[in-house]
């Protein structure tokens, strides 16, 4: 019986201390800034140039983002004329149209746009990343139960990809300038939507 | 998708022929003689053939600290040609051209037929209207005519359902000192509005045809 003691409590220090050197390796060796490249400093909104191609659908049009809240954001898509052609409130939970010209009222639209923006405005917490990639010079980190993978190159968020089982995101932030990026490409797999802000301001 | 850009274009007419600010208001007086102010203003429109003017477009959203400005430079050519080529803070041309709509940004030119969409006519109609001087004739409008020391300033408020989806009014100031249209301001109902401001007109000058076409 003692024999049998020592036995279980080796075996238990064994998983103990293997299980420590996993979650060592899992571990962020990297800080990475908890917020994406969106908003300038100081600022809780922004506005944008866009274009959208659907398929073989094209427009453009301004894009005006506000962050009205903790967690609790409004967006609006005008003509370059300035015609409001939707009005959107989104949390990270849900949406709600607040006006829409019936050409574009369309749910599908909608849920992929209010993906695609929450991804764009919320960036993951520090402890919610796992490590996946340091040896590039951008690291890869994915976040916990989810299927959604960020890119960070100084502390700054770079990319996302989400990978979703019926489609997948990718977003890029480019031409970054003091923490903020001037030009975002947004892309869906295998639905041909594509999208690309250019920051006015 | 193709529905939006004419719906968009939808904007852009009312742009042109459409607004309400309350505040402004409130220094105009009703017209007593409305039918001799048209009639006036009629005339100084009807003698119009070209014009030449700058442009600067406020969009104002509730939610916004500040407006969305855009300029760019207007030219009309009667009988119905009409140019609008944004050029800040993004380049971006809106051609009318008879029953032609031309739209062309960095990465694409799109042609429309005007005539491919009702309310899109109206509009259209509406928007030439305002620069022909044949507004009062429009019945898709309630119309209200009111003065300040400087300014005459004709409300629009659509009658038909489908266009009111789109605006819920719409203001066009005409200046005392040449009776051409110097401003327009549509409200749409969310209570958002977008002004756009004529600076530097001219009137009458030579505009090209080549103008009015994309190339």
């Amino acid at each position: 019986m003692r024999v049998l003691l020592v036995l279980i409590s080796c075996c238990l220090i064994c998983i103990s201390c293997s299980t420590n050197r996993t979650a060592s390796k899992l571990s962020n060796s990297k800080r990475v800034e908890e917020r994406t490249p969106l908003f300038k400093e100081g600022l809780n909104e922004a506005v944008f140039r866009g274009s959208i191609s659907i398929y073989k659908h094209y427009f453009s049009g301004i894009f005006a983002l506000k962050q009205e809240a903790d967690n609790k954001y409004r967006m609006v898509l005008m003509s370059e004329v300035g015609m409001t052609l939707f009005d959107m409130s989104f949390t990270l939970d849900t949406y709600h149209l607040n006006y829409c010209i019936e050409p574009i009222r369309k749910k599908s639209l909608f849920k992929l746009m209010h993906q695609d923006f929450l991804l764009l405005v919320h960036a993951p917490k520090q402890e919610d990343l796992k490590f996946k990639n340091e040896a590039e010079a951008i690291s890869k980190y994915q976040k916990n139960e989810s299927r959604d993978f960020y890119f960070y190159e100084n502390e700054l968020m770079q990319k996302i990809d989400s990978k979703g089982f019926f489609n997948r995101i990718h977003i890029e932030f480019n031409e970054q300038e003091n923490g903020v990026s001037n030009s975002i490409q947004i892309q869906h797999w295998p639905i041909k939507l594509k999208m690309e802000l250019k920051r006015m301001k | 998708m193709n529905r939006i850009y004419i719906k968009a274009l939808l904007c852009f007419g009312f742009v042109f022929c459409l607004s309400t600010s309350k505040g402004k208001a409130q220094n105009f007086t009703l017209v007593k003689d409305v039918e001799a102010v048209q009639m006036e203003i009629n005339k100084v429109a009807s003698s119009i053939e070209t014009i030449k003017s700058r442009f600067v477009q406020e969009k104002h959203l509730s939610f916004m600290t500040e407006a969305i400005v855009s300029e760019g430079l207007f030219r009309f050519k009667k009988e119905n040609q009409l140019r609008w080529e944004y050029t800040q803070p993004f380049e971006y041309l809106i051609l009318f051209n008879g029953d032609k709509i031309i739209i062309k940004d960095k990465n694409k030119t799109n042609q429309f037929d005007a005539n491919s969409n009702a309310v899109f006519r109206q509009i259209n109609d509406l928007m030439l209207g305002a620069i022909k001087g044949d507004l009062g004739k429009n019945k898709d409008f309630e119309m209200s005519l009111k003065e300040s020391a400087k300014q005459y300033l004709l409300t629009l408020n659509p009658q038909n359902e489908a266009l009111k989806a789109y605006v819920s009014g719409v203001e066009i100031r005409f200046e005392k000192t040449d009776l051409a249209v110097s401003s327009i301001k549509m409200i749409e109902s969310t209570g958002d509005f977008t002004d756009i401001r004529f600076e530097n007109r001219e009137f009458n000058t030579i505009i090209d045809e080549s103008t009015f076409s994309p190339n």
